[in-house]
């Protein structure tokens, strides 16, 4: 696997994204799920210039072939970020992220541990015992977790990554639901947040950036798309118009209208 | 398509040629005789490469895929990367 920069994508400036040991230059992070084909998602990959991308581990099919999309992700273009998925509590989050270590896929983990199938809601305190364990083993930890600045602060002490709260549900495509307590976690933390879940539209992630969001990541609104490549090149130009809008310093709100044009020499 | 009834495994040598049964992603198959788990695997004509196994529901490590030894009545899980987010 690669081991420093993964891609010579221009970004703004030399505005560097920092996790664990490797760079980037995308802030926008991709998930494979739910695409009507592998070639549409390596596709839509490209147009979103992620850099790292998400992927399950599943029971392999003994019954029939099926396509291996780790022959859709190129290595050397995409940092792989293997997910807890299916974890109902710790000790299945802990099985999981070893058996894709085991697979080859990394030591690398977004760990998601979700006991609620309705709302998809993350359990934070099961995820901090399978974080804690997990760092011990030398994984580089990026936990989902609900908008909850203590825990977010958990996680960072116990040596995550990041921490990647929700803007709202999994695939709901509801936008920042949270963002009050985003700009909390994000004023807090000293790893980088990653907005993950919930964001349906570029202008959701553009505004988790302009919050000072690190990062965000997305799949149900590229993948379910009328045209999961175009919104892909969408989001990718939401997130960019976001990051570079939080370094530019935006204006404050104000009470009252303010004029744009001179107040003197009015007819 | 139909799952296989049986699975032929290639036995290991100096293996007991004994028919078992075992769980194989929770469905229960009979198998011709014992072998290693990386016998199951070539037999499955599962490309070993990006897989992985867990016996019993314990994560099994690489090395050892070539000299862990299926018993009657093992759970055997394997697992690769799929789409997801």
């Amino acid at each position: 696997m690669v081991t420093e920069s993964i891609s010579s994508v221009p970004s703004p400036a030399g505005d560097i994204l920092k996790i664990g040991n490797q760079t980037f230059h995308s802030r926008l992070l991709m998930g494979t799920g739910k695409f009507a084909s592998f070639s549409i998602m390596k596709r839509a990959l490209e147009a979103s210039h992620a850099e790292m991308v998400t992927v399950a581990l599943r029971r392999v099919d003994i019954s029939r072939h099926e396509k291996d999309i780790l022959q859709f992700i190129d290595p050397k273009k995409y940092w792989l970020l293997p997910n807890t998925s299916g974890a109902k509590n710790a000790t299945e989050a802990l099985r999981i992220a070893r058996l894709a270590k085991e697979a080859g896929i990394g030591n690398w983990v977004k760990l998601e541990v979700i006991p609620d199938p309705r709302y998809l809601l993350p359990d934070g305190a099961e995820t901090l015992k399978a974080a804690e364990v997990l760092v011990k083993e030398g994984f580089t930890v990026l936990p989902y977790i609900q908008a909850d600045p203590i825990l977010a602060k958990q996680l960072e002490e116990v040596g995550c990554a990041t921490v990647m709260p929700l803007g709202s549900w999994i695939g709901s495509a509801r936008g920042l639901k949270t963002k009050d307590a985003l700009e909390i976690i994000i004023e807090q933390a000293q790893v980088p947040v990653v907005v993950d879940a919930g964001l349906g539209v570029p202008s959701h992630a553009a505004a988790a950036m302009e919050i000072g969001a690190d990062a965000v990541l997305v799949n149900t609104a590229i993948a379910t798309a009328e045209d999961p490549v175009k919104m892909a090149e969408a989001f990718k130009l939401g997130v960019e118009a976001g990051r570079t809008a939080f370094l530019a310093g935006r204006v404050e709100e104000k009470m009252w209208g303010e004029a744009s044009s001179p107040l003197k020499g009015i007819l | 398509m139909k799952p296989l009834n049986l699975i032929r495994i290639i036995p290991a040598e100096g293996s007991v040629k004994e028919k078992i049964e075992i769980f194989l992603n929770g469905q229960k198959y009979p198998l011709s005789s014992s072998g290693s788990l990386a016998c199951l695997i070539e037999s499955l004509k599962i490309n070993p490469k990006q897989i992985a196994v867990a016996l019993n529901e314990e994560v099994v490590l690489r090395s050892t895929l070539e000299t862990t030894f299926l018993k009657n009545g093992d759970r055997i899980d394997i697992l690769r990367a799929v789409a997801g987010g």
